[in-house]
């Protein structure tokens, strides 16, 4: 959160004249108000004012409105990693907006509707889970403008809040990864209605007679939500569950003189909410039977599963598959013979060095990888998913799971079938998979110095650079505690870095001791070679030690190698440097005093640096430097 | 300093807004002085330290320059044009004839002089109008060439850093125009526009001085041992064009030239045992200056740096093996030298081998040594290349044929001799077996090893 308030705050000084500018509206507005209070009410009067305490002045006010809101809703987003939540309407959800001060494009971009005969504009706001960029989309879902993100900015600044305990080396980098999915801001997503300021107004009349002439409709009489409560006696429902040796058992409870077929499904993902068959077709009789899930999933699988039963024989367009497994698996119209499954088949080759299961993902969304349709296979091999609706455009895709999480993280090797998306209409064959290796490195920080600060961890192609496009921090304080006591990281630090192209990287990292995101100059600091190293595939060991001086001469490696372009296997380098700070002082000290500066520690130490700062703290009181004249 | 007026219609004719807030500029750079802030990190880190160090400046002040007030004034220029059919036309009117019009301020220096200029339509016709008041500043930057400091020390004035006007040189008579910026005094600015920019000198004037220093590299050295001496001048984006490095002794006022060029740093092979002062003058093109005075100590050769260079090694171990050759059981002798260094050739030298008497087993060895060699120079100057006995090395004999064991290393004798000589002294030896000594009977291959006598190294001459 802090970060993202940094984002804001970062550009307030450029908005202050119009930010005093919309005061003096604001209290114009004010003033009109109250002057109509004496008059009839046609509208409601705190509404009005709620929504014009919202008002947007400029792009960057409509992105502060955002920002509090996507953070609001983000502990509430199911915990499923594909899901983004979507058209939220925000609070306030219309907000008076002065066009002319958003850029053109924006405003030429705005498509509108008209609500009580006044004309909004829909507006969605999102935050880019690549680029981190903020985006702002019209009703048609069009990219009307972009944000840039601000320096520095963490998206999982909320996350590091709430949870620092996950940025120690306790931390497990997968669960790491894994709530970084899940608290991605990125998820939320919140609409707004913009307003031209002068329709307010109206919309608010329009607004008030249209639900006065509602309740006089109604009988003013209040709403009430009726429940329904299924009878047990006529349906099927689980009556029993409980944990045994080979597996979980469970009691299903059926109608008397039910003798269908049953069938069970499972589900993990209860979002997308498609099921996988646990059983098929079990026997009944009397009005219970006991079934024990001995699946693998039991022992190896989800920790969190739903069960659902179903009749096994009742199949109403007679397509041949039952209502039950046409709703739950196939997501096929059990009232239409034309909507049923199809086979679709293929192979999935790799032929990079991990291993782990492979899981071959049916998605109904470019960006999902749920498993809730997928296959598993223990190693690269032809596949068949006989379970796969028709009449539905999929995401074939498939990755392995290297660690065994069930969820396929940025660093794993995957790959899609290169005719995405596949619209389904019957069987099909060929859809092959050519899973590919992600480029990642994985490391250790070292430093044993005093410097404390977030440590940036960068890889970049190009030397002289600190780019941060494949960058990973770690955060120097990593917790708040319940009493506010603060924990600190300790070195060495674990780190990795996913998702680059396939390159030779110069992997270095700083700590960033004025917290300003960026390297300054004499910040600890480390390069893991000489050298880039080619990262085509997941490279582990890429350890970097941070404030390194191979040569003792004072000046650390990343200094003298990659900043003032000295040997860090040279120690006279570092002499002869020192030996000429030593001069400048003694040349500045003697052209002010009479007499000579001493110099009373051995060169080099930590005692004659601080001696040499001293007397340049001295000496800089009575020297001048030229500069612009303040504003 | 006053403010002119400004002439009161021009607000009615132009449109420049009254609630603007006007700006002072200053003319004819935005530059002002404030003292160096540095940043006081607790445990600074070397390379922050050369950072921190690369801000110092060396630019004092604050003084002032030296206004010649009869050669002083301000000019107020003031063109009307109107009638014409266009804003250009009328503007280009102005332009022409603003510079007939003028007035002097004499021994006047304003802080709101610039200009006010503007186009207006009126009645179908266009005019223009410019009024500009400009400075003429004439003044000297500076009494003398040299700056001393509160604590009375005298420096070089390399420039004068006159506020925004400019850099000069130190006694130097100016005559400052501005405000000048032409292009918006003169062009053409649109139809219907006024502008009005207010501009001031900013005079608070400082030196930038010009300090050299030498860096001596390392401080102490030995005979035959290379030095550096590096010419420092501050400040740095100015280089010399000549430097004169100079060396005397500490006791003496006669100073030496060691080199005079255009190169700033010296590297010598230490020649002259002493101690010395060294200093550089550094030239520029219209300034010299000459650095504070270094001290410099020429030491004689260490025990360790003689038993370190390669001839040494070789001819000792040359005296070892002939020492051991000419053992017998009937007989044994010692052999030594006297040890030079030739600063001249850069080499260690050796006198003729001293051969001491053959004794037999009971008797103790000895050598006796020959007259210690003359320095070639008793009192050289500092840019002399003498040769000085720094050393005397022999040999002690084995005891693989005699009957008892012995002390090995030097005896008090070795010592009395090398301190009297005040020669550091080098014995090879066999190295001991046990309590410092080796037995009878020892085997003439057995290790050995040289043996530090007398003094670490030769006393330094005054």
């Amino acid at each position: 959160m802090v970060q993202k308030l940094k984002r804001l705050f970062g550009r307030v000084d450029l908005r202050l004249l119009s930010g005093l500018a919309v005061v003096v509206l604001a209290a114009t507005l004010i003033l009109a108000v109250a002057t109509e209070k004496e008059e009839a009410v046609y509208f409601d009067k705190a509404e009005y004012d709620a929504i014009f305490a919202a008002r947007v002045e400029t792009i960057y006010d409509l992105e502060q409105w955002f920002v509090p809101q996507q953070y609001a809703l983000l502990p509430i987003v199911p915990p499923v990693a594909d899901f983004v939540l979507k058209g939220q309407p925000g609070e306030p959800g219309l907000i008076p907006f002065t066009a002319e001060k958003f850029p053109k494009e924006f405003v030429k971009g705005l498509v509108g509707l008209r609500e009580y005969s006044v004309p909004v504009y829909p507006v969605t706001i999102a935050e880019n889970p690549v680029t981190r960029a903020v985006e702002f989309y019209n009703l048609e879902g069009q990219l009307i403008h972009t944000l840039s993100p601000a320096t520095g900015y963490d998206p999982f600044a909320y996350l590091k809040d709430k949870m620092p305990a996950l940025y120690t080396t306790r931390a497990h980098p997968d669960t790491r990864a894994y709530w970084e999915r899940m608290l991605d801001p990125a998820r939320v997503q919140i609409t707004a209605r913009l307003i031209e300021p002068d329709d307010v107004e109206h919309w608010l009349y329009a607004k008030a007679q249209v639900l006065a002439a509602q309740a006089e409709l109604e009988g003013g009489g209040e709403m009430m939500m009726m429940l329904l409560q299924e009878s047990t006696t006529t349906n099927i429902y689980f009556s029993k569950m409980a944990k045994v040796t080979n597996g979980l058992s469970m009691t299903i409870v059926y109608p008397a003189g039910f003798t269908n077929g049953l069938d069970i499904f499972m589900c993990s993902e209860l979002v997308p909410e498609i099921w996988s068959f646990a059983a098929k077709d079990l026997p009944t009789g009397g009005t219970n039977l006991v079934w024990v899930d001995t699946n693998n999933w039991v022992q190896t699988g989800y920790p969190v599963r739903m069960y659902a039963a179903a009749d096994a024989t009742t199949d109403t367009d007679g397509d041949g598959y039952p209502d039950g497994r046409e709703l739950m698996v196939y997501q096929t119209d059990p009232n239409a013979a034309t909507s049923h499954p199809a086979t679709v088949s293929g192979s999935v080759s790799y032929t990079g060095p991990e291993t782990g299961k492979v899981y071959v993902v049916f998605a109904t969304e470019s960006e999902s990888w749920s498993l809730a349709k997928s296959l598993t296979l223990t190693s690269p091999a032809a596949y068949v998913n006989s379970e796969i609706g028709n009449h539905q455009s999929y995401w074939i895709k498939a990755f392995r799971d290297v660690n065994g999480n069930l969820t396929r993280d940025a660093w794993e090797p995957w790959g899609a079938h290169a005719g995405n998306p596949l619209l389904v209409t019957g069987d099909v064959s060929g859809i092959d998979i050519a899973m590919q290796d992600v480029p990642s490195v994985w490391g250790t920080i070292s430093y044993s110095g005093a410097a404390t600060g977030d440590v940036y961890v960068v890889a970049i192609t190009s030397s002289n650079s600190w780019d941060a496009t494949h960058q990973t921090v770690l955060p120097w304080i990593t917790s708040g505690g319940l009493t506010g006591e603060q924990y600190f990281a300790s070195f060495p630090m674990n780190y990795s870095i996913a998702g680059m192209p396939v390159s030779n990287y110069w992997i270095r990292a700083f700590v960033d001791e004025d917290y300003n995101g960026v390297y300054t100059p004499g910040e600890p600091a480390g390069q893991h070679a000489l050298n880039a190293i080619p990262v085509s595939n997941r490279v582990a060991g890429v350890g970097i030690t941070l404030g390194l001086d191979s040569d003792g001469d004072g000046f650390t490696d990343f200094e003298e190698g990659f900043v003032s372009g000295m040997n860090p296997d040279d120690a006279q380098d570092g002499i002869t440097a020192l030996a000429i700070v030593r001069s400048k002082i003694r040349a500045h000290w003697t052209a002010i005093n009479a007499t000579a500066p001493t110099f009373s520690h051995p060169p080099g130490s930590q005692a004659d640096l601080n001696e040499l700062k001293e007397k340049l703290m001295t000496l800089a009181t009575n020297f001048f430097v030229g500069g612009p004249a303040a504003p | 300093m006053n403010g002119a007026c400004r002439i009161a219609m021009v607000l009615g004719l132009l449109t420049v807004s009254a609630a603007q807030a006007q700006t002072t500029n200053l003319y004819h750079t935005n530059r002002v002085f404030s003292p160096i802030v540095l940043t006081n990190y607790p445990n600074i880190s070397a390379y922050r330290l050369v950072n921190m160090a690369s801000q110092l400046t060396e630019v004092v002040g604050t003084t002032n320059i030296f206004i010649n007030t009869n050669a002083t004034k301000a000019v107020e220029y003031e063109g009307f044009a109107w009638g014409y059919e266009s804003a250009n036309a009328a503007w280009t009117s102005v332009v022409a004839v603003y510079q007939s019009y003028s007035r002097n301020h004499t021994n006047k220096i304003y802080d709101n002089a610039g200009w006010v200029r503007g186009t207006k339509e009126a009645y179908g016709s266009w005019g223009a109008y410019l009024w500009y008041l400009q400075n003429q500043i004439s003044f000297t930057t500076s009494v003398t060439n040299v700056w001393i400091s509160p604590h009375g020390v005298t420096n070089r004035i390399l420039q004068v850093l006159v506020g925004s006007l400019g850099d000069y040189p130190p006694q130097t008579n100016v005559l400052d125009i501005g405000p000048t910026n032409w292009a918006l005094i003169t062009n053409y600015l649109g139809s219907g526009i006024a502008t009005d920019v207010v501009y001031k000198a900013n005079l608070d004037t400082y030196y930038e001085l010009l300090i050299p220093d030498l860096i001596v590299m390392p401080p102490t050295n030995s005979l035959l041992m290379t030095n550096v001496f590096m010419a420092m001048s501050y400040p740095t984006r100015f280089p010399p064009t000549n430097y004169l490095f100079e060396v005397r002794r500490a006791a003496s006022t006669n100073w030496y030239t060691i080199t005079n060029g255009p190169s700033s740093a010296v590297t010598t092979v230490v020649a002259v045992a002493g101690t010395f002062n060294v200093r550089v003058t550094a030239w520029l093109t219209n300034a010299v200056a000459i650095s504070t005075e270094r001290e410099f100590v020429a030491q004689f050769p260490s025990y360790q740096e003689i038993i370190a260079n390669t001839a040494v090694i070789q001819r000792t171990s040359q005296a070892w093996s002939n020492t051991l050759a000419a053992t017998t059981s009937t007989g044994r002798r010692e052999e030594g030298f006297w040890i030079q260094v030739n600063t001249q050739s850069q080499r260690y030298e050796f006198a003729a081998t001293d051969i001491g008497p053959t004794v037999g087993p009971y008797t103790n060895a000895s050598v006796r040594p020959r007259s210690k060699p003359s320095d070639s120079h008793l009192t050289p100057s500092p840019i002399d290349r003498p040769t000085y006995t720094i050393a005397y090395f022999h040999t002690h004999t084995p005891t693989t044929y005699r009957p008892h064991g012995r002390a090995v290393g030097p005896s008090r004798a070795d010592s009395l001799f090398h301190n009297n000589y005040d020669v550091v002294g080098v014995v090879q030896d066999y190295s001991a077996i046990s309590g410092g000594n080796i037995p009878s009977n020892h085997p003439i291959g057995s290790a050995s090893q040289l043996y530090h006598s007398g003094p670490n190294r030769r006393t330094l001459p005054p």
